[in-house]
């Protein structure tokens, strides 16, 4: 589970607002604030969704700025994070309905540079003494899983991100994708187990 | 509860979502179920697979990025609101603007009223041509009539002809007559120019003119000299001139409202005559019957199907035998109504 759930608390929340009020009150600068606390967790919600480093890029840019140009109808009903987070999964979902059409996800080799397009090169090292091979066979292990969320449903995608990957709460993801509790929660169980298929199908019995 | 039953709930039973009672269902189907046991802890281990993923980072200039295009949408905002949020500016650029559309509107208004206007006015300028012609066409009859009416100044005789320039239906035009030779020839001229739908008044005029003031210039030695011939050219003059007059008023009536009918008729009782005329309207199917005062003439205007008009002709006659008409109906062809306007007068002969 990630650990940057710091931004969620109550305090960043508070001083969220305070920066969106001083955005809204003519200075941009403060923005940047907002930007520098987000963006992380926005950039894994883009790259877990469309399995694409340079889109999730773009989708994270375009975010921001279609959060900074809506920053006036931000009413304080959810959280901010909340809020831009639902902006960063739209983005997403418009991509991926985008590039439907193409080929999206180029199958990437395991024998392959490891420093390639498929984004290994940005994840983190857990420890940085960690045996090489240990750390080879992580890098395989998440590329696969990657690969398995990249050919669920969009629907089954994005909610398992959002509740599996990033952790939200269901009341978090009503807001985002503005959906009932209940359709959150069977949409959830459906897209668990199809994940769980696929991944007895990459790993053999979990 | 059954094993289907059971997975459905696995997901949120994970995730602590179920009622105490529900939880406890779960826990002893999955206590005695291998196969729902089994699809927990799958369900576990594929929940905690996602769990562990790894945080990507996102690239090292995406924070510069973002905020170098919301200072360039900033900027491009900030250039219009220097341009046009200081009051100093806007107001002022607001009230030219107001001006400006306000004097437009006038602008507008009064072109569209001035057509209007043209359209309106009674036909002025044709019969304004009409009656400055016939002073041209009069000169040798004027001499003549200086022979017969002695005793007038010259003077008085300039100012009568001049003035009905407005007013060609005023007592001057109506004490110049010709002689015979001139009369049927003005006659003959304006007669041969029946107003055409539309057709300009002034190719009229043109036409008519020449020919007639080449005659007229001989024509003075041949004036009779003796009063009862004298009483009569002027009664005949008197008729051609009215006559002329209503041909050029139709002419010119025709060019502005697009091609009507002008029909004058001389009524001894003018109030019986607009009575009887109003009648004959009605029973020919006239329409948009409209009527309105000129000068010291009623003018009754309708649309009317050509077909009856030669019969409004006839019975108009028939009421006032002044009644002059073109010689041929405007249109007469056309299937389409024709406008046509009946002017009731005093009859001049009516003492």
């Amino acid at each position: 589970m990630s650990n940057n759930r710091e931004t969620d608390g109550k305090g960043t929340l508070d001083e969220d607002s305070r920066y969106v009020a001083l955005c809204n009150s003519g200075e941009p600068q403060a923005f940047e604030v907002l930007v520098r606390r987000h963006q992380k967790k926005m950039f894994n919600i883009a790259y877990r969704m469309t399995g694409n480093y340079d889109d999730a890029a773009d989708i994270v840019q375009d975010s921001f700025l279609s959060a900074y140009k809506a920053l006036k109808t931000f009413r304080g009903e959810a959280k901010f994070s909340t809020w831009l987070y639902g902006i960063v999964v739209n983005h997403a979902r418009n991509r991926i309905r985008y590039t439907s059409g193409k080929k999206y996800h180029e199958p990437v080799s395991l024998d392959g540079d490891p420093s390639d397009e498929s984004g290994l090169k940005s994840i983190e090292a857990r420890s940085g003494d960690a045996p090489v091979i240990d750390m080879l066979v992580r890098k395989e292990t998440q590329e696969k899983v990657q690969r398995c969320i990249d050919r669920l449903e969009k629907e089954h995608r994005e909610i398992l991100v959002l509740r599996d990957i990033q952790g939200f709460s269901y009341e978090e993801i009503t807001v985002m994708l503005g959906l009932a509790e209940g359709t959150v929660k069977s949409r959830l169980s459906r897209a668990r187990a199809a994940i769980r298929e696929s991944f007895k199908k990459v790993f053999g019995d979990l | 509860m059954n094993c289907s039953e059971i997975e459905d709930k696995l997901s949120a039973y994970l995730d602590g979502l179920l009622h105490d009672d529900e939880r406890n269902n779960v826990e002893k189907h999955c206590a005695e179920c291998i196969r729902c046991r089994h699809s927990l802890e799958e369900l576990e281990r594929t929940k905690n697979i996602l769990g562990e993923l790894d945080e990507v980072e996102p690239p090292s200039w995406l924070t510069e990025r973002v905020m170098s295009r919301i200072r360039e949408k900033e900027e491009a905002r900030g250039w219009l609101k220097r341009l046009f949020l200081p009051l100093r500016v806007k107001v002022p650029i607001e009230a030219l603007a107001m001006v400006f559309v306000a004097v437009l509107s006038v602008y507008i208004y009064r072109s569209t009223v001035t057509d209007i206007d043209r359209f309106d006015r009674p036909p002025e300028g044709p019969l304004a041509s009409a009656t400055r012609s016939v002073p041209e066409k009069t000169q040798a009859a004027r001499v003549g009539k200086e022979d017969i009416e002695k005793g007038r100044e010259p003077g008085q005789k300039e100012k009568k002809i001049g003035a009905p320039a407005a007013k060609p239906q005023g007592p001057a035009l109506k004490e110049i007559p010709g002689p015979p030779s001139q009369v049927a020839q003005q006659d003959n001229a304006v007669r041969t120019e029946t107003p055409g739908r539309g057709g300009p008044p002034f190719a009229l005029e043109k036409r008519a003119v020449p020919g007639s003031l080449k005659d007229e210039r001989v024509s003075p030695a041949a004036i009779p000299p003796s009063p009862a011939e004298t009483e009569r050219f002027k009664a005949k003059a008197m008729a051609a001139r009215e006559e002329q007059i209503s041909e050029y008023r139709a002419a010119a009536s025709g060019s502005a409202q697009g091609g009507s009918i002008r029909i004058t008729v001389k009524a001894r009782n003018v109030p019986d005559t607009l009575s009887k005329v109003r009648g004959i309207m009605t029973a020919l199917s006239a329409r948009e019957v409209r009527e309105r005062t000129e000068n010291d003439s009623t003018v009754i205007s309708c649309l009317m199907d050509p077909k009856v008009i030669p019969e409004l002709k006839d019975r108009l006659a028939a009421i006032a035998p002044g009644t002059e008409g073109p010689a041929r109906s405007i249109g007469s062809g056309d299937a389409a109504p024709q406008r046509v306007e009946i002017v009731v007068i005093k009859d001049p002969r009516d003492p």
